[in-house]
């Protein structure tokens, strides 16, 4: 358990998350984006970051804004078949950027469509895996005793579970019931509490011995009004780095769900059901490009999800160990 | 000898807790398992087949009796098929066992070496580009590699297989064929999570007086690497790599329906797809217990291999 030390830099009352260095530990990252360069204050304006992290932000900005406006992009109906001509046919066939899939349906237009639903499932499982996560470990950490007790006891037995075991068997519990786009979004989401709740609660815990929280006690303030306005602002930093892998770690799983069927309805554009479409193609032999452009979106994504995380992990020094 | 007993005492309460947990899941499916059986029985017809079931007792009653019948490995009937669920899992489980276990041994033979040359030239060119690699590979998901596998050395090159399995006694040249894509699929992420924990480990490992010493002894780099170094870096790799059979065994599930490997996945999968409910809770069951099973026996092998933590829990007592 992570306990305060004696040497604790900040002693002062302020709420900011105290100025740590690049940790030691960070060598292993090697990236070059979070070695601060002193001697280049132009760089420090653009945030210290390097040119890598910029690249990633440039990407996932691109497919946010791609999936927010593909309604009115001019794109064709990423449902129609128009005619299947462009049926299994490769880039740039018949002037479609990406070609068609198996069914002829234009391929640039499933993977911006697919953008969106990829991306909502990935954002919005991790949204309330954040919410009911942070808010459970900031409780237990805040608390600790017996609250603490019981909450890790409930994460001990989701922990139990290979995740996307688990996951398998909520989105049978749920499909029915909720939409299938839901579906995915709480059977994933109630897999990434866990870990969001883990190091929320691992923070929390060395944040709540603090002197300003002690402080904020001592004038008579309430746990609530502590927790969020003392505690929480400290603990999102960590936990906003392991959200960032965990939209990487969903949109995978959403492509992994898709592939055994249990994804969202095949009609529907995701990145997994791109894949998931393409596979018997892949397995003839006749055209893999549809299998690659889904893969493309899903490694590109996670690729940058992952840089930026790590980017946020060196800065505010989220240990490996706490997670 | 305290603290197994105290592991061992905490292992049945976790248990207790899975079992429990897979076990009320999956009585929230909504419908009723009668309907899906029989769908047009009477009403009396219905009620004489829940009761055959035990599906009019109360639930914690339900849970022992299944959790008897489960401990014995008869998970029940199945609802639709009317056949003992147990004969699949134990076809299922060996595959998955294998897949996981190829897997496992691939990564570390990989990781192993890439990760103590890593560490031991740090900094360089081959480090930098090791490095980066690693870190590309831990955002290609296993099933994509697989897909692409079967594409260029199944599809186009025909070198080998990429559906189907073979039992290890049957033929084991034949069984190793067509478990090798696999297992490099469902590798390709543990490698570089692998690689680049022992290589922070060995760097910090590398800076400590004893390795200055041994190089002052004038030893041979490579002794130093692997008989000093090695021992003392490895041990928040090999706690990743047993925590890590939970993410192989998720994987597993879907590199076994890209490959078509009969194992527990794959099944897992088919029940889902075919509502089979009670052969879903004994697969969902059947994984967590021996995932469970499996950690809480690294933990207890912790304390019976390595003299540090023994020390350390005595010194406290």
């Amino acid at each position: 358990m992570p306990e305060p030390s004696p040497d604790s830099p900040v002693a002062s009352l302020s709420t900011e998350a105290p100025t740590t260095g690049v940790p030691a530990g960070a060598v292993e990252l090697q990236i070059a984006a979070a070695e601060v360069d002193a001697d280049r204050p132009a760089r420090r304006k653009l945030g210290g970051l390097g040119i890598g992290a910029w690249l990633c932000i440039a990407w996932l900005t691109l497919i946010t804004v791609g999936a927010l406006l593909a309604p009115i992009l001019p794109l064709d109906d990423p449902n129609d078949t128009l005619g299947g001509i462009i049926a299994n046919r490769g880039f740039g066939a018949g002037g479609h950027l990406l070609g068609g899939d198996s069914s002829g349906r234009d391929l640039l237009s499933r993977t911006i469509f697919g953008a969106r639903n990829s991306l909502t499932v990935g954002f919005g499982a991790i949204i309330i895996g954040t919410v009911v996560g942070g808010l459970l470990g900031l409780i237990a950490g805040y608390y600790r005793g017996r609250i603490d007790t019981f909450i890790v006891g409930l994460l001990d037995v989701l922990l139990s579970f290979p995740a996307l075991v688990l996951a398998l068997a909520l989105v049978a519990v749920l499909q029915n019931r909720v939409s299938a786009l839901l579906t995915l979004v709480l059977a994933l989401g109630v897999i990434s509490i866990p870990v969001l709740a883990r190091i929320t609660r691992a923070n929390a815990l060395v944040w709540s011995q603090r002197e300003f929280v002690m402080a904020a006690r001592a004038q008579g303030a309430r746990d609530w009004r502590i927790m969020i306005r003392e505690v929480l602002p400290n603990v999102l930093p960590s936990a906003f780095s392991i959200a960032l892998l965990g939209v990487a770690v969903v949109i995978v799983a959403e492509a992994g769900l898709a592939l055994v069927g249990v994804g969202l309805s095949t009609q529907s554009p995701t990145w997994g059901n791109i894949i998931t479409d393409g596979q018997a193609d892949l397995t003839s032999g006749t055209t893999p490009h549809i299998v690659f452009v889904g893969a493309a979106m899903v490694f590109l994504t996670v690729l940058a999800l992952n840089y930026l995380g790590d980017v946020v992990r060196a800065r505010f020094d989220v240990r490996e160990a706490a997670i | 000898m305290r603290t197994i007993v105290k592991k061992l005492i905490q292992l049945v309460v976790v248990l207790f807790f899975v079992t429990f947990f897979s076990f009320s899941l999956l009585k929230l499916i909504p419908g009723d398992p009668v309907d899906s059986l029989k769908p047009f029985a009477t009403p009396e017809q219905k009620a004489a087949i829940r009761a055959e079931l035990g599906l009019d007792k109360p639930f914690f009653t339900q849970y022992s009796d299944w959790l008897k019948a489960f401990v014995k490995g008869d998970p029940g009937r199945d609802y639709s098929t009317n056949e003992p669920v147990k004969i699949g899992i134990g076809k299922a489980l060996p595959v998955t066992l294998q897949l996981v276990f190829y897997a496992q041994i691939l990564a570390l033979v990989i990781a192993l070496p890439l990760g103590i040359l890593t560490a031991y030239k740090s900094g360089t060119w081959f480090d930098k580009i090791t490095n980066t690699s690693a870190f590309g590979l831990l955002a290609l998901p296993g099933f994509v590699l697989g897909l692409i596998l079967i594409y260029f050395l199944g599809v186009k090159a025909k070198v080998l297989p990429t559906q189907q399995y073979v039992p290890f006694g049957q033929n084991v040249g034949e069984h190793f064929k067509h478990m090798i894509l696999p297992a490099i699929s469902l590798a390709v992420g543990q490698i570089a999570i692998y690689m680049r924990l022992l290589r922070s480990d060995m760097i910090q490992t590398l800076q400590e007086d004893f390795i200055t010493m041994a190089k002052a002894k004038g030893l041979t780099n490579r002794r130093i690497l692997l008989r000093h170094a090695l021992r003392p870096s490895s041990f928040s790799l090999l706690t990743v790599a047993a925590l890590n059979v939970g993410a192989l065994i998720g994987g597993a599930v879907v590199i076994e329906q890209v490959f078509q490997l009969p194992g527990l996945g794959l099944k897992l999968v088919q029940a889902i797809a075919t509502r089979q409910y009670v052969a879903l809770q004994a697969y969902v069951a059947i994984i967590a217990v021996a995932y469970v099973a499996f950690n809480a026996l690294v933990d207890i092998l912790y304390v019976v291999l390595d003299p540090r933590i023994r020390h350390a829990r005595a010194v406290a007592r």
